[in-house]
């Protein structure tokens, strides 16, 4: 047992209703690092994180959080993950500055200081209601929530979906600060791929029920590439082309996305295409993560 | 002194490491000269201090910068060739050209155009 690894997912299933949504997801996050989840609506993305926080039992496999059982795991580790709610439901009566105090006083590592500094920072009115602040400051709230008590393993799901441009970035940059003073772990879900181009080191996608590509993000860029072909040109098949994930057409070109492509393939492809120099028929491109993702999940 | 193109098919860590060796090809950072700290730029640029690091690491050990302890990252080299700094973007011209359906002659043309 690896009391190390904040999360490990091994071959995890889940399903509702008879239908699977996770089906063997495996997933280790490494001491220290900031993941970005990604997967299509419905991938599955919010069933990973419940089951991988307990607070769902997995039909098949492991979560563990610091090597024990999320399931059943004590305590002592549960306090050491912080989770940022969706909804805020059962606290809407409440003052944020109470709700604070309230949470604050189940745990003995409560940081009054840091929280009332994120607090200010964000513009977090104190003495209004929970209830009567907008979507954006409510999510905000729930984040102070997660974070007071200084957890080794925060878990966020879609944490900025209702955020504006400006409280985004300053809502990053403190992840950024936290991973950095701290060395906390974070995993984060969301579908603003430059949010995650910018905090997260590494991505996992969730695809077909299963983490399709768990790693370093500047790896991945440097491992999937673009072929844009020519339409006329163009092979009518392409699963004869190496290490090819998907395509689609783009314009009067077709898009291929590829693994591991190299000038040797390229200069194969080329003469099966009758290539020339004035107008080649392949191009190739590296492509940011959100071309990466539309490729690797469709 | 360094622009971050986030959703870019060049991970962060390259276009930080492309800067540097166009900033020094260039002659903005020159040979002794300190770059700033992983976490000043990781700070500045909102980016992910590992990323930095990652990038301050391979250019060190193209040796290009020398990490001297309790210091930082200083410049070791000169610039070499003053206009290999182009070389990337017009890398890029030419994807893009070909992209439309320019051909060489076509694009040439347009490069004279704005020349003047």
């Amino acid at each position: 047992m690896n009391n190390n690894v904040p999360l490990s997912l091994n071959d995890l299933v889940k399903g509702f209703d008879g239908a699977d949504v996770l089906e063997g997801v495996s997933l280790e996050l490494q001491r220290g690092s900031i993941t970005g989840l990604l997967g299509r609506n419905a991938a599955g993305k919010t069933t990973l994180i419940r089951t991988s926080l307990g607070l769902l039992k997995p039909d098949s496999g492991q979560a563990k959080l610091f090597g024990h059982e999320a399931w059943d795991c004590p305590a002592s580790v549960r306090r050491r993950v912080g989770y940022v709610a969706q909804k805020l439901d059962d606290m809407l009566w409440l003052k944020v500055k109470d709700a604070l105090a309230l949470v604050g006083s189940f745990y003995d590592t409560w940081d009054d200081q840091l929280i009332e500094n994120f607090r200010e920072q964000w513009e977090v009115p104190a003495d209004k209601k929970i209830g009567t602040l907008s979507g954006g400051q409510q999510q905000m709230v729930g984040i102070l929530l997660a974070l007071g008590h200084r957890p080794e393993l925060l878990i966020l799901d879609e944490p900025v979906s209702s955020l504006d441009p400006v409280a985004r970035q300053n809502f990053l940059r403190t992840l950024l600060m936290l991973n950095d003073e701290i060395g906390q772990t974070i995993l984060f879900s969301s579908h603003i791929t430059t949010d995650i181009e910018r905090v997260a080191a590494d991505v996992a996608i969730l695809h077909k029920g299963k983490v399709s590509y768990h790693g370093s993000l500047g790896e991945l860029k440097e491992k999937v590439q673009c072929l844009f072909l020519r339409a006329d040109t163009a092979p009518a098949s392409v699963d004869s082309i190496s290490g090819v994930i998907s395509s689609r057409v783009n314009g009067n070109r077709l898009q291929v996305w590829v693994e591991d492509w190299d000038d040797e393939k390229n200069q194969e492809l080329g003469a099966q295409l009758s290539d020339s120099e004035d107008s080649p028929s392949i191009l190739t491109e590296s492509v940011g993560l959100e071309e990466l993702f539309m490729g690797m999940t469709s | 002194m360094f622009v971050i193109q986030l959703n870019s098919g060049v991970p962060i860590y390259r276009q930080v490491f492309d800067q540097v060796v166009r900033e020094i090809d260039c002659g903005r950072l020159k040979k002794d000269e300190l770059l700033p700290s992983v976490r000043q730029l990781a700070t500045e640029l909102g980016v992910n201090p590992m990323t930095i690091s990652r990038a301050y690491s391979l250019l060190e050990s193209e040796g290009i910068v020398q990490r001297k302890r309790g210091v930082g990252m200083l410049v070791a080299k000169k610039a070499e060739k003053p206009a290999d700094f182009l070389r990337l973007p017009i890398k890029q011209i030419v994807v893009d050209a070909k992209k439309l359906g320019l051909t060489q002659t076509q694009l040439i043309q347009m490069i004279r155009k704005s020349w003047k």
